[in-house]
């Protein structure tokens, strides 16, 4: 049963995730690889801040919400000046470089021994100790988070949003400010990101470089796509099945060895799978990679 | 600080000639091909399993794990890349399956040839040589002269061969390419095997100086693509680029240390998208 509470625990943090990057994939249209990179300082802002100072949950969050959402801005800025191609350079860059300062800054993050010992959250009385409380706190984090990503899709700011990611040069001329809503929705993402790290840290109680890298912006990436960007339900089933896809394998008995390579190896396939013969992902209507999507 | 200018020119080296190879598969297919990382760590993989393992005479072993790497290039573009083409797909979707392809490559290796660090050297370690006060390996010293090699042929082949202008037509107006007739197909394929032989061969001189991992592709295409990102499609702009970015790599490493030699290539990076006023229109030009 423990097994089954983690691995529910697992698929809520990805929702989160891939919930967070949809926001940016699915309405901006802009791809980025720095995903793992805001979940990575969630994680570190959260853990740090918990050991060091003994800070509350709020306070952490609201941290982690201020430093993910400038971080998200500055990096969107370039957006503006570079074709799509260009963009997702400089969100790989900005997670190299986050990577690098958490594997090299080892006074701060402990470098690649990462840090251990976080305590479990406190919500003002109720400390969360075992997986059960852990698995209803994450619930209710989904269930925020869908129901704000809810309220943005029904919004007229959706609508704007997506007439920039089909057509900018109309956006403009229809006297829409296209850089406060891009910055808008990459501020929201990222900060979402954020709160999925610290929901992580806390509840694995360890964390290290090796779970923020860009192949775990990838594997978001790949959440969003097959499930289909853009499209509300869509992230969700896409972390079902990628979550519990590689488990399959488990028990199929694969050696242990090469139980992570096939993974990969099955990350990649679906990756090229979809994005060459259902772009729109398994639930999804827009057509996120043709050149005319609609 | 000689070592610094001998180090510069080493790493330069490596960055010039993937630079080169990605901005002419560039012109090519018009998006960066993540997949080339797979095929520089699939040399030094087939090298071993030729050489090491076969025991193929050197020459031959080399001669088969270019051909090999090669056509598995090759055939990544025929039976996926290829098919892009017909869908009206963006780069941008060609980028991120290339990024797969790289991952299925990568772990392929891995489920074969194991994680763990591996040597193709059997051969016997030489004393480096002495160069004005810094010290150069010898295999240090082939790596320089085949970037030299490299370029002097890819200068050759754009300026002095039919293929070359065809594939300077394609770069420059891939539409009006094909409707005056000039062979886009057979270009693409000759572009396809041609950076397939050249990088996997730099891979293996690679593995023969640091050894061989089978995730040692991707940090070394990404400093290709910083390379071409800054030097454009220019040819000499691309080897101004690749020293530049060396010896800011380098002297960073020798001040404040070399782990964060890829935070400064990526920083070099970053701040050059963020002066330019529309940066991506010159690779694309």
């Amino acid at each position: 049963m423990d097994y089954i509470t983690h691995i529910l625990i697992i698929i809520g943090i990805y929702v989160i995730l891939a919930k967070s990057l949809n926001l940016i994939m699915g309405f901006s249209g802009l791809i980025s690889v720095a995903h793992s990179a805001f979940y990575g300082i969630g994680a570190y802002v959260s853990a740090l801040m918990t050991l060091k100072y003994e800070s509350s949950f709020f306070v952490t969050l609201l941290c982690v919400i201020v430093i993910n959402s400038l971080l998200g801005i500055i990096l969107i800025i370039p957006s503006f000046k570079v074709e799509k191609q260009y963009f997702l350079f400089i969100t790989f860059a900005f997670q190299v470089i986050v990577f690098n300062t958490l594997n090299n800054w080892i006074e701060l993050t402990g470098g690649a021994m990462g840090i251990s010992g976080i305590p479990p959250l406190v919500l003002i009385n109720w400390k969360i100790l075992s997986r059960y409380e852990y698995l209803l706190l994450i619930g209710v984090f989904v269930f925020i988070i869908c129901l704000v990503c809810g309220l943005i899709v029904k919004s007229p700011f959706n609508r704007v949003l997506k007439a920039i990611r089909e057509d900018e040069v109309l956006a403009l001329t229809l006297g829409k400010n296209i850089i406060i809503y891009k910055m808008t929705i990459f501020a929201i993402g990222s900060s979402i990101a954020g709160i999925a790290g610290i929901l992580y840290a806390h509840y694995i109680s360890f964390i290290d470089p090796g779970s923020f890298t860009v192949m775990e912006s990838i594997f978001i990436i790949s959440i969003v796509i097959i499930g289909g960007a853009g499209s509300y339900w869509g992230p969700v089933l896409g972390a079902i099945l990628l979550v519990l896809f590689p488990e399959i394998l488990r028990f199929i008995g694969f050696p242990s060895s090469i139980a992570a390579n096939l993974r990969q190896i099955l990350y990649g396939v679906l990756l090229v799978t979809f994005i060459m013969w259902k772009p729109q992902g398994l639930i999804g209507s827009y057509k996120f990679f043709l050149r005319n999507a609609k | 600080m000689s070592q610094i200018f001998v180090n510069t020119l080493i790493s330069a080296s490596f960055f010039i000639v993937i630079g080169l190879a990605l901005s002419l598969i560039y012109r090519a297919v018009k998006f960066f091909d993540m997949s080339l990382a797979g095929i520089f760590v699939a040399g030094p993989y087939c090298m071993l399993f030729f050489y090491n393992s076969l025991c193929i005479p050197l020459f031959f072993a080399l001669i088969f794990s270019c051909l090999l790497s090669s056509i598995i290039y090759y055939v990544i573009y025929f039976a996926i890349y290829k098919r892009f083409e017909h869908n009206a797909h963006s780069p941008l979707s060609l980028l991120l399956a290339s990024f797969g392809i790289y991952i299925i490559l990568q772990n392929v290796i891995s489920i074969i040839f194991g994680d763990r660090i591996m040597t193709i050297r059997n051969i016997h370690i030489q004393e480096g040589i002495l160069l004005g006060g810094a010290m150069l390996t010898p295999i240090q010293l082939i790596a320089i002269l085949y970037s030299i090699i490299f370029v002097f042929i890819v200068l050759i082949i754009m300026h002095k061969t039919k293929y070359g202008l065809c594939l300077r037509t394609i770069g420059e107006n891939f539409p009006l390419a094909q409707s005056l007739g000039v062979s886009v197909k057979k270009t693409i394929v000759i572009t396809y095997l041609t950076v397939g032989i050249f990088v996997s061969l730099l891979g293996i001189i690679y593995a023969y100086d640091v050894d061989i991992v089978p995730t040692m592709g991707m940090n070394i295409i990404m400093m290709g693509i910083i390379v071409m990102i800054i030097g454009g499609n220019g040819i000499m702009k691309i080897i101004i680029a690749g020293i530049i970015l060396s010896l800011a790599i380098n002297l960073g490493a020798w001040y404040i240390g070399s782990e964060w030699k890829e935070v400064i290539a990526f920083a070099i990076l970053l701040f050059y998208l963020l002066m330019q006023p529309r940066a991506s229109h010159k690779a694309v030009n």
